[in-house]
């Protein structure tokens, strides 16, 4: 069992400061600087997971969170590691994946069924099967790690931007010393970035048998902190590596974590080297961990792995394990060597192991965990030296193998390589600015790592100010020997050997998927899901790897790698999101609306008032300031629109080529309707085109397409080199809409342009003041009533407002939002480009064939309207009324003819006005036929007959807005 | 109370050169105006080679020529801008959360002008002249509709701190 020790030197617990911590319902005395893994550990809970498939009991394996069993869910959280977050007072947690709890999970029954799900049951089981949504049901419910709540919001991550000369990714001997090379070489502002709570790596470890090394490495850590060039982020990590150095950090240590975008002009990764278990029977039993892990526990959390400890070693690191464990007291019983290890069981180094008391075995094979009654390890066994051994114990320690950890530099364009003498990938090529240094560069000896470290905090100082091209440094003085067993894959005759701990895959299940035709690494990975777990295959694509290798007779280097993708630790959604930032725009006018009742409607990326709230419900509201407009006049503001000046010699000629019309022989202070499409003859957006002078217009859009079209037009300029500059107003200007047959005398009163027909005429524009403010007023409107469109600068634009409703006050004049404008334009027929169209329309369809100018020299989408006129149309827009005044109709409700679909309604509204409801729809074009009848069905089956005519619905011959005639 | 307006176009900076301005020699750069210069105190920012943002102290607008035979191409133009003066050493770090601009920079280039994206909007930047070698302000425009969430963003990490 796992427990306390006596204090050891340098361990990062503080014993003065005990913390109570509640698993599953269980009180847990920690310390401070313990994680959640050791506290449980120190506290002799040897089972703190459930495996994913077949609830297997499981316990701590790397103490570093490469692996994703000690996988919690905190409060509301799912999924926070134990290995990595820090135990608080107070802080309850629980294992996620089971039902009932660690200790007595009901659903560990569905280990009985292993045999019955093999790899790829899915696939086999339930392809091509009509039951499947049934069983996918159930399994979705028994499935998935930890519980979501969709029920709060929490409060937002903290996300930040930062910059660095040179981030350093590992704080071990040689991330140590290139962070502290690098500032002797003029590096400024470095980040030296670590998963763990403190910096040292194992350059802290072996304190007694290495005291050389670890002094040296507190002198590292010292120069470090003496050095303000330095900023040390421990326990975060860097979950991705992007373009141009761009590196995503991810604060680990609490469930809240934020992230950090860090862009370095160079970059070190001394992320050495995550070690890899062996695979035998039962290698998943709590009590089965990595040696690296015992280290862990014990220098960092005063732990000790186990009462009667076993070594399964195969390389140098084993021993030197062994040796420092025995240094500190803990009891190691046997060590074991595999068959194939890189190291010989007779050589001096085993001497002093003997002479220890530990018992060694060369040539194991055939090695076999055993459980107690509690499930965890009691035994272990081996066939060696002719005889099967069985040792009694509570802790075997893996130490066969390691991997580099580069997959951060394949995330951003390097490669690696195979390395057959050292038994290891190693990097090949990297980008630019990128230097990898220690035991991920095959530097395994602690002054080597120290050596090559130091080498690489140079180069990437001097990358970082500009040196360039950086010399090649040095080789770097990579190992001679190997420090990985070639395959630790020890099949048993009853299975259970574990290649993937998150999945539950054992060696049979990946023979079997290679002998199913799954024989490259990719293929293996998508159909086994080995790799695809929580750890992203840390612990098992290597293993998985060597098997495909083994099962298919092919050598690893040939099998190369999967793709790595960031993130390459877990992040949370919410650290991703952030401040979760929705720009909203707000006209100069916003607060007015505000303060006078306005109901909000979202409109592009602006807030616009729906309606304002009174003394009525919603529908009498609108329809009052729909009544308003029609008899009295009334106020809306516009601003929202797209205002865009196009100045110079081709302005015009760029409109021409932009709008399906003829714009360049607009008289100045005239205005034209224009609509505009893309090179496939759709329409893209509307709006009104001005001319303020020789050389200068001025545009309107739609609100939603301001940007887009401010984009291509300047796109548009560039492309066709034209003598034109562009400035986009729409920010700048504010605009409302006096609209109804009793606003003439209202504007009348606030400004000195003479406003009669003569002087003013429908579709002209004028520029001048209104109460005191610049404005351009034109003599347009959507409504179709007399209407003037005033546009004044955003810090004025109140004032006019105000000047005009009080103006207005005696002949009735309220403000109206959207929903009366949308009826109000209706009644006119106006069409709402993106509502009234839709991805496909074209001008034909649209009933805008008379704005086209085909024989214009070009305009954007005139080729495809060639095409589309000859192809005839495919919808057609057209107007419908309905005699009923509530009608369950809405945009987007199918028309039906003999149970097909053949067409749908685009927009629909009651019109008081009118005394019926009216709408538009796009239809199919047998079906559009003036006089004709469609039915619509609403949302509940009913179908609704209307009759087709011609809008527009209401003053049909435009008088009430060219002339401002009263009804 | 200050007046902003802009000048565009290929002939923009021979016209503000021949009133006898300085401009900024280089695009986004930034040149402060002093009381004695002829359009008084304030700073003219060159954003692209031939736009202008003009900012000046006063609230009285300069007698504009047009452009003419003599510069065809320099348009005044309407700037609404929203503008908000950031005083305060911390700031920068406290951008550092809306904005992926290495501040940084503005400590040995003070006359950049960096227009760039700060909490999803696009915002143009400047350091204002220091009064001290210590002092550090920026001063920053940005849409005149955006102004409302701007500051419940700066609110809001500054609240956080």
């Amino acid at each position: 069992m796992m427990r306390r020790l006596p204090a050891v030197e340098g361990e990062w617990i503080d014993r003065s400061r005990p913390l109570q911590l509640r698993f599953e319902g269980r009180t847990v005395t920690a310390l401070q600087g313990d994680t959640l893994s050791s506290a449980l550990a120190a506290a002799g809970i040897m089972t703190v997971a459930r495996s994913f498939k077949y609830h297997r009991p499981r316990g701590i394996v790397s103490a570093a969170g490469h692996d994703a069993n000690a996988v919690f869910q905190i409060g509301h959280e799912p999924n926070q590691r134990g290995d990595q977050i820090a135990a608080r007072e107070g802080l309850a947690f629980q294992a996620v994946n089971t039902r009932g709890g660690v200790a007595r999970d009901r659903a560990s029954a569905i280990g009985l069924l292993a045999r019955f799900l093999p790899v790829g049951f899915y696939y086999k089981a339930f392809l091509g099967q009509r039951s499947f949504p049934w069983f996918e049901r159930i399994i979705r419910n028994f499935s998935g790690l930890g519980r979501v709540r969709f029920d709060r919001i929490d409060p937002p991550r903290e996300r930040r931007y930062q910059h660095c000369d040179v981030a350093v990714i590992g704080a071990g001997i040689a991330g140590l010393a290139a962070a502290v090379s690098a500032a002797e070489h003029g590096a400024r502002r470095i980040v030296l970035i670590d998963e763990a709570q403190r910096p040292g790596g194992s350059g802290l470890w072996h304190a007694k048998t290495q005291p050389q090394d670890v002094a040296r490495c507190r002198e590292l850590i010292d120069r470090l902190n003496a050095s303000s060039d330095v900023e040390l982020l421990c326990s975060h990590s860097v979950v991705g590596y992007y373009a141009d150095h761009e590196l995503a950090v991810s604060r680990i240590d609490r469930e809240d974590g934020g992230l950090r975008l860090l862009r370095a002009r160079a970059v070190v990764m001394a992320t050495g080297c995550i070690e890899q278990p062996a695979v035998f029977r039962n290698n998943d039993l709590p009590g089965v961990l990595l040696g690296s892990a015992a280290q862990r526990l014990l220098y960092r959390h005063g732990i000790g792995a186990g009462e009667r400890i076993v070594v399964l070693g195969a390389n140098d690191e084993a021993v030197a394990l062994a040796l420092d464990l025995v240094s500190q007291g803990l009891t190691i019983t046997d060590l074991a060597v595999p068959e194939g290890s890189p190291i010989d069981p007779t050589s001096l180094p085993f001497g002093a192991l003997r002479a220890a008391g530990v018992r060694v075995h060369g040539n194991v094979r055939a090695i076999a965990a055993q459980a107690g009654s509690d499930g965890t390890l009691a035994a272990v066994e081996w066939l060696g030296a002719g005889r099967r051994e069985q040792v009694t114990c509570d802790c075997l320690l893996m130490s066969t193998g390691w991997m580099p950890a580069l997959q951060l530099a394949l995330q951003c364009g390097g490669s690696i390589t195979f390395d057959a003498a050292l038994g290891q990938h190693l990097p090949q090529t990297l980008p630019a600015g990128l230097f990898v240094a220690g035991r991920a560069n095959g530097c395994f000896d602690f002054a080597d790592r120290a050596t090559d470290g130091a080498a690489a905090g140079e180069q990437a100082a001097r990358h970082a100010r500009g040196d360039l091209p950086v010399a090649d440094r040095s080789a770097p003085p990579r190992s001679t020997r190997r420090h990985s067993h070639p395959a630790a894959l020890f099949a048993h005759a009853a299975g259970k050997e574990f290649v993937d701990l998150d999945e539950d895959l054992t060696l049979a299940d990946l023979a079997n998927a290679a002998q199913e035709g799954f024989d490259s690494v990719e293929l293996l990975k998508r159909y086994s899901t080995v790799g695809m777990g929580p750890s992203q295959g840390k612990l098992s694509n290597l293993n998985a790897a060597r098997q495909l290798a083994r099962v298919t007779g092919r050598e690893l280097p040939t099998l190369g790698l999967t793709t790595a993708r960031p993130p390459w630790q877990p992040v949370s959604l919410g650290a991703l999101a952030g401040a979760r930032l929705a720009p909203l725009r707000r006209t100069a006018m916003d607060a007015w609306h505000d303060r006078h009742g306005a109901v909000w409607m979202p409109a592009g990326n602006w807030r616009r008032p729906a309606y304002y709230v009174g003394a009525t419900d919603t529908q009498q509201q609108i329809g009052a300031e729909v009544h308003a407009v029609r008899n009295g006049a009334g106020l809306i503001d516009v601003s929202t629109l797209g205002k865009i000046e196009v100045m110079g010699r081709d302005a015009g000629l760029l409109l021409d080529r932009m709008y399906v019309g003829v714009v360049s022989d607009l008289a100045p202070g005239r205005t034209r309707y224009a609509v505009m499409l893309d090179e496939a003859g759709t329409i893209i957006d509307d709006g009104v085109v001005a001319r303020l002078a020789d050389g200068r217009f001025y545009i309107t859009t739609t609100t939603g397409g301001s940007t887009a079209i401010y984009r291509e037009l300047q796109r548009r300029v560039a492309e066709w080199q034209l003598d034109c500059t562009l400035h986009n107003l729409t920010g700048h200007l504010a605009a409302m809409n006096l609209a109804g047959p009793r606003c003439r005398e209202i504007l009348a009163q606030c400004t000195q342009l003479p406003l009669d027909d003569k002087a003013f005429p429908y579709l002209a524009l004028r520029e001048g003041h209104v109460a005191g403010a610049e404005a351009r007023i034109a003599r347009v409107g959507f409504v179709g009533e007399l209407g003037y469109e005033i546009h004044t600068p955003c810090d004025q634009a109140q004032a006019v407002w105000d000047a005009l409703l009080h103006a207005g006050a005696a002949t009735g004049l309220r403000p109206f939002g959207v929903e009366a404008q949308r009826i109000l334009r209706l009644e006119k027929g106006h069409i709402i480009v993106g509502q009234d169209t839709d991805g496909v329309t074209n001008p034909f369809e649209a009933g805008l064939a008379r704005m086209l100018r085909m024989n214009k020299p070009f305009f954007t989408g005139q080729r495809s309207l060639q095409a589309l006129q000859r192809r005839g149309d495919r919808q057609q827009l057209i107007g419908f009324t309905i005699a009923a005044a509530q009608v369950p109709l809405a945009e987007s409700h199918l028309a039906i003819d003999a149970g097909n679909i053949i067409g749908r309604i685009t927009s629909v509204a009651y019109s008081a006005t009118l005394g019926r409801t009216i709408g538009l729809a796009l239809l199919a074009p047998a079906h559009a036929v003036i006089g004709g009848t469609v039915q619509f069905r609403d949302d509940h089956g009913a179908f609704h007959p209307a009759t087709l005519v011609a809008p527009p619905f209401y003053d049909p011959a435009g008088e009430r807005q060219r002339s401002g005639a009263q009804a | 109370m200050s007046t902003r307006f802009g000048i565009k176009g290929s002939d923009a900076p021979a016209l503000l050169q021949q009133l006898g301005l300085r401009i900024p020699a280089q695009p986004n750069r930034v040149t402060h105006w002093l009381p004695h210069d002829p359009w008084g105190s304030g700073r003219c920012l060159r954003q692209g080679s031939s736009e202008f943002l003009i900012e000046l102290d006063s609230s009285e607008m300069p007698a504009l020529p047009a452009g003419g035979e003599a510069f065809p191409n320099a348009w005044p133009l309407i700037r609404s801008d929203h503008s908000q003066l950031l005083s305060g050493d911390s700031w920068s770090r406290d951008l550092a959360q809306l904005c992926s601009f290495d501040f940084a920079r503005l400590q040995d280039e003070p006359d950049l002008v960096v227009m760039t994206l700060l909490a999803g909007i696009g915002v143009t930047l400047i350091r204002e002249p220091a009064a001290t070698s210590t002092d550090f302000a920026l001063r920053l425009w940005c849409d005149a509709s955006f102004s409302t969430y701007l500051q419940d963003c700066l609110n809001t990490i500054r609240g956080s701190r």
